[in-house]
């Protein structure tokens, strides 16, 4: 489909003539589906009157059955469902494709490369322009998985502890943490400056540190789906426990965080999503250091500016294949619990 | 809004039931806000009260205590060492000494300067210091940090009184005061809290609740570019800066074109944040959940393929995909628009500015990316959720004979809303900071290094609040005018969440889910 693209004026009139029948068949659908539901609705009214028996014989048959009717409605679903899924998935396949394109780095008028290669991802590792991605993707790696670790056992232990345990200033605290959640995260930045280049970490070895500091410092603010998670699971099983000899500590470790999988791997995933793919709290921190200490958000940010565009364009989009490739198998796999944890611990009205 | 009695209610029709229930939720904001706000003297009077008993307790032990307890409050730790707690004697002990030497060498002199933020500036020899002078930033910042550690340390002195008399009591009757064995056995027990907060808490208060102390002065002083330390020195302006901001009017006459210029500035963001907000979170809910009921259709086949393609976006980091989409909808060269000449729809190559020309253009299309960003999010929430329903009760109603329709009304919508209702406030809340989506597709402005609504410094025609305070900070350092808009801000969603958390049960019983 895409080569078409690249082709004369007639070809594509065409295929606008086309894209036009298929919306139109999609409103035919739309409309159809209407009509259809307003129709199995006085179905279902005049079955009613028969045997109980007599219904559930009658639902059973027709979920079986496939009646024209439904095979078109499905039709129409899937058309709709592949123009959606184009549509989704259409900026990334751009992306691949360019990231592949030898011919010039600049953005072009046309979708398919001329000639392929893995000149930008060579280059990617190895240039002399000074633009080590390498490093700032190591970086990146880095401070990703420490603040991931931290975060989640931060996280699932303050989540633990408002709970189950019953303190003098709970309530307060939960209070409190609302209310401080609730100011934008970026006002504090300029005096967290301050604080970690008094600590020595702007512009030297450990600003990598720093900014794990600042992404680890307002984690224990985000308890909040965690703990509903938790509430879920009975204290009963606490109470066994603890009358079995076991300590708080105990309880947490053997009994609790095995029951959650779900919420320990959502946390994860979460926590390292952030620090991966942030640009604005890690531009303010290392932005303005040394090349060898940014991370991968602030390198191709600086590629896409509108001076450096021409020169980095097909570079950018290899960087952003090697860094998305990450992420998107983690959450292939871990999707389901993903859902899970998501709906598990979502706050009940 | 009329009254009306239960009898009239029951009498009408679903729709104008749901109708009156929406109305009357709106007429009633007013009264629900009022009432929240006649209650913060009877809440503030409850922590009084709390505060109050402790210092009661504290004045007990002090009353009742003996010499040994007395001598707690001066000498931290005295009441442990005499009853052989030497570990926890010490740590009291060191603590106070190292308090003493902080406040003596540090704390001291900064907060002794809080009051005017400091009166001399620093001489220069060319550009050599010769006498450093004063520093607003570091007495503000440092004087924050010591009125953390102040009131730390009072309760620190507190819990060494009360230990001290706890000691004394419990000798005279067991003989025996807790160990260090004990201590430790209690840190990973009862006081499990304890152990598992204290890392966290460090955290938040060092990154969190100091620098947000800090911000939130700044709001009341001249901080800005033409008083920045260490060369200059800033001050206290009271609440000048709120009025130039929510009223446009300056404090002195050179100022008041630019003041002008700021208070209008102010509600023209605000409004398109509001507006933004509820047009992303309204779209991308009812978008979501439609895509959702098809992908999850029971005769609908391939359902994991269709669902991976929507998460890619979830997956990718923002980025990148939101810089690319940027660039494939630039006007000139752009790949949309390149398509688009190709296949005949525009006479030019640049005749559709997607981002970079009017404004309401720009804004509709930053409210159609995020379709494209936010829908896969509730697709997979609404995924879960359908998942989670349980099959009988599809089952019970077609016995029952429902049609499909039915089913959906009253099976699938309610049990969507009760979860999706809650977290709609959060996603607004979080689309009122949607920092990335708009810097990242526009940079917050439809033409580069300027502004068509002839706006304030460094704002632009489709920046949000957020994306006007993060320019305000890194590019324009008026960081008084950042501070204001900051707490502006939180007053709008403090506003919102307020508003949701009163009528959220599981908030105010806990304890019915366990």
């Amino acid at each position: 489909m895409f080569s078409l693209l690249s082709l004369t004026q007639s070809g594509a009139t065409a295929i606008g003539v086309i894209l036009g029948l298929i919306i139109l068949a999609q409103i035919g659908v739309v409309v159809y589906l209407i009509i259809a539901h307003r129709q199995s609705g006085v179905v279902g009214a005049r079955v009613r009157i028969s045997s109980p028996r007599a219904v559930l014989r009658r639902s059973v048959i027709h979920s079986n059955r496939k009646s024209p009717k439904n095979i078109i409605i499905d039709s129409g679903i899937y058309l709709l469902l592949i123009i959606i899924s184009v549509v989704w998935v259409f900026p990334f396949i751009y992306l691949v494709i360019t990231s592949f394109r030898v011919e010039s780095t600049r953005i072009t008028d046309y979708l398919i490369p001329k000639q392929w290669g893995f000149d930008n991802y060579i280059w990617l590792f190895n240039n002399t322009e000074n633009q080590p991605f390498f490093t700032w993707y190591l970086n990146t790696l880095l401070i990703a998985l420490v603040v991931s670790v931290i975060n989640t056992l931060i996280t699932l232990l303050t989540a633990y502890a408002l709970s189950r345990m019953r303190f003098t200033g709970r309530k307060a605290l939960m209070k409190f943490m609302l209310i401080l959640g609730m100011f934008p995260g970026f006002l504090g930045m300029i005096c967290i400056y301050k604080i970690l280049d008094a600590m020595g970490m702007i512009n030297t070895n450990l600003s990598i540190v720093g900014l794990m500091l600042v992404y680890i410092s307002g984690t224990m603010m985000g308890y909040y789906v965690s703990k509903g998670f938790f509430d879920t699971i009975s204290k009963s099983l606490d109470e066994a426990a603890m009358i079995d000899g076991a300590s708080r500590a105990k309880i947490f470790f053997s009994i609790t965080l095995p029951l959650s999988k779900p919420i320990i791997i959502q946390t994860l995933l979460g926590a390292f999503v952030g620090p991966w793919g942030d640009y604005m709290m890690a531009n303010y921190i290392v932005g303005s250091g040394g090349a060898d200490f940014k991370t991968v958000a602030i390198g191709l940010y600086n590629w896409l500016t509108p001076s450096e565009l021409p020169k980095y364009f097909t570079r950018f989009c290899a960087g952003g294949v090697i860094v998305s490739i990450l992420p998107i198998v983690m959450f292939f796999f871990m999707q389901r619990y993903y859902v899970a944890g998501i709906t598990g611990g979502s706050v009940k009205g | 809004m009329r009254q009306i009695s239960s009898l009239e209610y029951l009498s009408m029709s679903k729709v104008t039931r749901a109708w009156y229930k929406f109305c009357s939720f709106f007429a009633n904001l007013p009264r629900i806000i009022g009432r929240w706000f006649r209650s913060i003297p009877g809440k503030f009077a409850v922590f009084g009260r709390k505060i109050g008993n402790w210092f009661r307790d504290v004045g007990d032990a002090f009353r009742f205590g003996d010499w040994k307890t007395r001598l707690s409050a001066l000498i931290w730790g005295t009441g442990n060492f005499a009853h052989r707690q030497i570990g926890r004697g010490l740590l009291f002990l060191v603590y106070e000494i190292a308090f003493v030497l902080f406040m003596i060498f540090f704390g001291g002199g900064y907060l002794a300067k809080l009051g005017t933020l400091g009166d001399t500036l620093p001489e220069y020899m060319g550009s050599v210091i010769i006498s450093k002078g004063d520093n607003s930033f570091d007495i503000l910042l440092y004087s924050m940090l010591t009125i953390v550690v102040i009131l730390f340390s009072v309760v620190v002195m507190f819990l060494s009184i009360k230990d001290a008399y706890n000691n004394q009591l419990g000798y005279s009757i067991a003989k025996r005061a807790a160990t260090a064995k004990d201590d430790v056995g209690q840190l990973l027990n009862h006081k499990f809290h304890l152990t598992i907060l204290a890392f966290p808490s460090l955290t938040l208060v060092v990154f969190t609740i100091v620098p947000l102390m800090f911000m939130i002065l700044v709001a009341f002083t001249n901080y800005n570019r033409n008083n920045l330390p260490p060369a200059n020195l800033f001050t206290w302006v009271g609440l000048d800066n709120f009025r130039t901001i929510l009223t446009g009017q300056a404090m002195n006459a050179t100022d008041a074109q630019s003041a002008a210029k700021f208070g209008r500035t102010f509600w023209y963001i605000l409004g398109w944040t509001m507006e933004w907000a509820i047009l992303a979170t309204v779209t991308n809910l009812f978008i979501g959940m439609i895509v959702a009921l098809i992908i999850n259709k029971k005769s609908i086949r391939f359902k994991k393929f269709w669902r991976t393609c929507l998460v890619t976006v979830v997956a990718v980091p923002q980025f990148i995909s939101l810089l690319l989409v940027s660039k494939m909808f630039k006007s000139d060269g752009g790949i949309i628009n390149s398509m688009l000449f190709k296949i005949g729809l525009i006479p030019t190559y640049d005749s559709v500015k997607w981002l970079d020309g009017a404004t309401s253009m720009a804004k509709a299309m930053v409210v159609i990316i995020n379709i494209w960003v936010g829908v896969p999010h509730t697709v997979l929430t609404c995924t879960g959720i359908l998942m989670n329903i349980p099959d009988d009760l599809y089952e019970a109603a077609k016995i029952d004979g429902a049609n499909p329709v039915k089913m959906f009304s009253k099976i699938t919508l309610p049990y969507m809303m009760f979860v999706l209702g809650p977290s709609l406030i959060t996603s607004f809340v979080g689309n009122i900071n949607n920092f990335n989506l708009i810097f990242l597709l526009t940079g917050g402005s439809t033409i580069t290094g300027a502004s068509q609504m002839d706006l304030a410094v460094g704002a632009g025609d489709v920046d949000l609040l957020i994306t006007w305070l993060y320019k305000l900070t890194v590019n324009e350092t008026r960081y008084d005018v950042a501070s204001v808009i900051g707490i502006l801000i939180f007053i709008v969603v403090a506003f919102f969440s307020l508003v949701v958390y009163s009528r959220i049960g599981s908030v105010k019983n806990e304890e019915d889910f366990q």
